[in-house]
């Protein structure tokens, strides 16, 4: 009987068994690569006002067609993303930082500082979402960055109570108990065992993180809190285009559609992931 | 008591008191044992579920939840373990003392493979290079007796049947040579015939090693076929500390006789199985007097009244009024 050597190759093969995580993987890839090369592929500058070609319809030189200013449509779209994508990569890397570090110090340590902690947690957890990301725009100042720091910070909540609560599952492990008794400190036991064993659902969660801030960041954009024109990210572009959605569909639908790609994709990831980490063992 | 003798002792323990604060109240788990555990030897903890056997163990390595109250002196060549910093007893952890717990398969982190579970208790206590420390894993394995130490190193926790879960969780634990190992039920989760060859095994590296250990179960046939010495646990106490053949052929406490008496292998055929009668005390509701006097066919007055001082005789202890009076007498 030969063991299964590589744990990771295992779960990359689970992975990609199924079509659909290929598929899904793939398209973020190229909507992430489109944003990424956006300066290279656009045809012309994105805040380029030509008066006389407003709304022109799609065409092999403008596949997206061009806005109500006349505006090239593909660049408004690439760089959307991008901004859309910066701005949820940036807001989830803070959240997940900090959500993860206060959960797993919670979880792990317990005791009063849990209590503390996750009172005020569960306070902010008692607000939807969304109108804390505005209330902590609003406290951090309205303005073209500061929302990014928002949507990160409003992540924090949900993270840390879940990272804690696995933590505390954890903990009560014998293994953990074990670890103690050959003498591994504290700081060995956290990052060596609690990390090594939730790593799983940590990539989980960073998925599911990152797709909620896409969604998010849009749903910002479309109310128009988040960026200043002309910089406008997918959320704007949706929004600028919803009044002739029946007259020139595509305006709105271009950039809904890459949202509804970026995270229906992401989501397929996560799932597929979910799956192919549950048959590791 | 001379000073060689002092020496020869690895672990004193002296009046341990263990309370735990609960919703309830404060509850006593262990109260007031000593013992002592001398160097190459193993001593047999028996006892029923909750006479405070995995307390008393997890107490010598500091391993206690943290809403514990612990008195008494646990003297480890002469340092008091019960006063350590937690960082101090890190030091003495998997160094100087080491545990094997009950159940195998949960003890054995699943994200590692064994070779990073053995190395991991090596770079903790003495940093070497990885080359070294794969070769003392691979001789800790040849000793523990895994049949192919090298394929062993490259798998996961697992893939490995429990017996062999358990000889890892044994060579985790001697990895780094230690005093002392307790074996908090090492055999419970196992099968007869596998438990018969862990005991053997803990016997070979007691004699190999020369590490004591401290071997903690339920069953009387266990500790009776591995132990040199054995302490018998009731209701947080000892209630006999005897060698472990004077144990089994003369036992002098009631609860001992009734546990012997219990045993399958002693009863003759086509009786019903002999049991000791009434359940063991809750820890919130201890009785006065001596703890065992409810269920002790030989219980009398002073028995329910006082409870009895400890009483050394020829090497041996028991807690009983009937031996008090007996060689007071005598």
């Amino acid at each position: 009987m030969t063991p299964k050597r590589n744990k990771l190759a295992n779960i990359v093969r689970a992975y990609f068994s199924r079509p659909l995580n290929t598929i899904a993987l793939l398209c973020f890839i190229l909507v992430v690569l489109l944003c990424v090369f956006a300066p290279l592929i656009v045809p012309e500058n994105y805040n380029t006002i030509h008066v006389n070609r407003i709304f022109e319809k799609p065409s092999w030189q403008h596949i997206f067609g061009r806005d109500r200013l006349g505006r090239d449509y593909l660049g408004r779209v690439l760089f959307g993303g991008r901004l859309t994508l910066k701005v949820a990569s940036f807001a989830t890397v803070i959240g997940f930082l900090l959500g993860t570090a206060a959960g797993i110090l919670c979880g792990y340590f317990g005791n009063t500082l849990d209590t503390v902690v996750m009172r005020f947690i569960e306070t902010l957890e008692a607000v939807p979402f969304l109108l804390l990301v505005l209330v902590f725009e609003i406290m951090l100042g309205l303005g073209t960055g500061n929302y990014r720091y928002a949507l990160g910070v409003a992540m924090i909540p949900r993270l840390t109570h879940f990272v804690r609560a696995e933590v505390m599952k954890l903990r009560s492990q014998e293994y953990i108990e074990a670890s103690r008794s050959i003498g591994c400190s504290e700081m060995q036991i956290i990052f060596r065992h609690i990390l090594n064993n939730i790593f799983p659902i940590l990539i989980l969660q960073l998925l599911r993180c990152f797709a909620e801030a896409v969604l998010t960041c849009t749903i910002c954009g479309y109310l128009q809190i988040g960026f200043t024109p002309p910089m406008a990210d997918w959320g704007t572009l949706v929004a600028d285009g919803y009044h002739v959605l029946r007259v020139y569909p595509w305006i709105s639908l271009l950039p809904s559609g890459s949202v509804i790609l970026t995270v229906l994709s992401l989501n397929l990831i996560g799932n597929g992931l979910h799956d192919a980490l549950g048959q590791k063992q | 008591m001379s000073k060689n003798t002092e020496n020869n002792l690895h672990l004193q323990v002296k009046d341990l008191t263990i309370g735990f604060r609960t919703r309830q109240g404060e509850a006593e788990a262990v109260r007031r044992i000593s013992f002592q555990l001398r160097q190459g030897e193993i001593l047999g903890f028996v006892g029923e579920s909750g006479s405070g056997k995995s307390v008393t163990c997890k107490s010598i390595i500091g391993l206690l939840p943290e809403n514990v109250t612990l008195s008494g002196d646990i003297l480890f060549h002469g340092k008091n373990l019960l006063a350590c910093t937690e960082k101090e007893m890190e030091k003495y952890r998997g160094r100087h003392i080491s545990m094997v717990f009950q159940e195998p398969m949960g003890s054995l982190d699943p994200s590692f493979r064994i070779e990073q579970l053995l190395q991991e208790v090596i770079m903790v206590h003495d940093p070497c290079s990885r080359e070294e420390a794969r070769r003392r894993s691979l001789d800790m394995l040849k000793k523990v007796d895994i049949a192919d130490p090298v394929n062993c190193l490259k798998r996961y926790p697992f893939e490995l049947s429990g017996g062999m879960q358990q000889r890892i969780m044994i060579a985790m634990a001697l990895l780094c040579r230690p005093e002392i190992l307790l074996a908090d039920e090492p055999t419970t989760a196992l099968d007869v015939i596998t438990q018969g060859q862990i005991l053997d095994l803990l016997r070979r590296l007691n004699d190999e090693l020369g590490t004591s250990v401290i071997l903690i179960s339920h069953d009387m046939g266990i500790v009776a076929q591995t132990a040199d010495r054995v302490a018998v646990m009731y209701c947080g106490q000892i209630v006999e500390t005897a060698d472990v053949q004077d144990l089994i052929n003369h036992p002098m406490h009631p609860y001992t006789e009734g546990l012997l008496a219990s045993l399958p292998e002693r009863q003759t055929g086509g009786e019903e199985l002999r049991t000791i009668p009434g359940t063991v005390p809750s820890i919130y509701n201890i009785p006065s007097g001596c703890t065992f006097h409810n269920r002790c066919p030989y219980a009398r007055s002073v028995c329910a009244a006082e409870a009895p001082p400890m009483l050394m005789h020829d090497g041996r202890e028991v807690l009983c009024w009937r031996h008090h009076e007996r060689y007071q007498n005598g």
